[in-house]
């Protein structure tokens, strides 16, 4: 039995926690597989994003005849992390402005929704799972490597609980067993 | 009855909870409080401690970590492996990270019965660990099977004859398709099948071209997996894995009917 003495690569958001190691030996395949998700997933609209991005940026005072305070930029430098650091099969979420001057993200499947309201130093949310209780969510915003940290993990959370148990994951062509290093 | 023969690669029975250190209900409101991310080391790495020391007290004595001391934690990414020492390391070992536990099984596998205490004890320790912030239920557990059919199984066949003559999954193509076909034996097919089970659970089985342990043939995974939160009770986390074993292995000895002798069925007292 021939074995691989490689760590078993970090399964991002969700994938596989196998011993053995998944590789993917052909786009095609793995393009084939794509074609039959279990659950609809479309295709990533980051441009789409930026650009609402960008038009909530410019958003003036009173912008929505009630008062309404414009987006901070830092909140939509938040936002633009959340959209990039979205991982694939995630949907891009929907992007809203709040009165107060914040950015309202939220995402919707089969298995649940999830809000995230982003402000200048800190962000708050809940996932509402179709199964099981509403999760909130908070946190600081305040410096960069918190905020990566911060947005990767949230991202993660709302994709395992509302795109987890029904996608497709890793679609596995090639298996590797790792030699176990003990 | 057990297998002398399996095509078995590799078992796990996984927990996944939504980690986090999780704040308070504010006042004068009763529901669940607030998680907060980003993650907390001191939190998780006590979550970690304790494991050790419990799984320790089991015989799993020998960590691993995957993720380098100080590296960020990615929820459901294993962070320890642990095992037992040698000199009889075993085919058992179990992971754990941020929001995942998992117990695995790796051949020479026996059979189910020997397999369930060491889930059953990864899970006892695992309920000793988790901080007290983290008591929630388990938003997920699975079970998997993944079983690779090499040459000495297929004898030769694609896998869509595989399919089709072995597995009795029939796959039918249009003319319009077969008639372009050089050689019928040599098309190649995968299959994805997802479907929610009556006790509750559901089921994802998955049969593709693949390779392991240096063996090429026909991977199929099979998965049974909760729809809802499980409660953090062992007992009825063993009754989920117990059903779902159940579930897998009725859809592994039928489909492999046809293959049975080549896996040389024991007969079990």
């Amino acid at each position: 039995m021939s074995r691989f003495a490689s760590l078993t690569q970090p399964s991002h958001f969700g994938g596989t926690t196998s011993i053995v190691q998944f590789v993917q030996e052909t786009a095609p395949f793995y393009d084939y597989c794509r074609a039959v998700p279990a659950i609809p997933v479309t295709a990533a609209r980051p441009w789409t994003a930026e650009l609402t991005l960008e038009e909530l940026s410019k958003l003036k005072q009173n912008w929505d005849g009630y008062g309404g305070l414009p987006v901070a930029p830092e909140g939509c430098a938040h936002a633009r992390t959340f959209v990039a650091l979205t991982p694939q099969g995630m949907l891009v979420p929907d992007i809203s402005p709040t009165s107060n001057g914040t950015v309202n993200l939220e995402w919707t499947s089969s298995d649940g929704e999830a809000y995230i309201e982003i402000g200048r130093t800190r962000y708050s949310g809940h996932i509402q799972p179709r199964q099981g209780e509403t999760i909130y969510l908070q946190g600081q915003l305040t410096n960069s490597a918190e905020q990566n940290l911060a947005t990767e993990q949230v991202l993660a959370v709302i994709n395992e609980l509302l795109y987890g148990a029904s996608s497709p994951k890793s679609f596995t062509h090639s298996i590797q067993i790792p030699e176990l290093a003990l | 009855m057990i297998f002398a023969n399996p095509p078995l690669v590799e078992i796990l029975a996984e927990l996944r909870w939504v980690p986090g250190q999780v704040s308070p209900p504010m006042p004068g409101t009763t529901g669940p409080g607030t998680i907060q991310l980003p993650l907390l080391s001191q939190y998780i790495e006590q979550t970690f401690s304790n494991f050790l020391n419990q799984v320790a007290q089991r015989g799993f004595g020998m960590s691993e970590r995957l993720t380098p001391p100080g590296f960020p934690y990615i929820p459901f990414n294993v962070v320890y492996r642990f095992r037992k020492p040698p000199p009889q390391p075993g085919n058992f070992l179990y992971q754990i990270g941020p929001g995942i536990f998992t117990a695995h099984a790796l051949p020479p596998y026996r059979d189910w019965q020997s397999f369930r205490p060491i889930v059953q004890e990864g899970t006892q320790a695992l309920l000793a660990s988790r901080h007290d912030s983290e008591s929630a239920a388990f938003t997920s557990a699975k079970l998997q099977y993944i079983d690779l059919f090499s040459e000495e199984f297929t004898e030769g066949r694609s896998s869509f004859r595989f399919l089709n003559d072995i597995l009795g999954i029939k796959l039918e193509l249009p003319d319009t398709i077969s008639t372009q076909a050089l050689d019928m034996g040599r098309v190649q097919a995968g299959l994805q099948l997802s479907l929610p089970l009556s006790s509750g659970l559901a089921m994802k089985l998955r049969v593709y071209d693949g390779g392991a342990a240096g063996k090429q043939g026909i991977v199929m995974t099979t998965e049974v997996f909760t729809l809802q939160p499980t409660p953090p009770e062992v007992n009825r986390i063993m009754q989920t894995f117990d059903n779902a074993h159940t579930s897998i292995r009725t859809t592994f000895v039928g489909l492999t009917e046809r293959i049975r002798a080549k896996m040389r069925p024991v007969t079990v007292q």
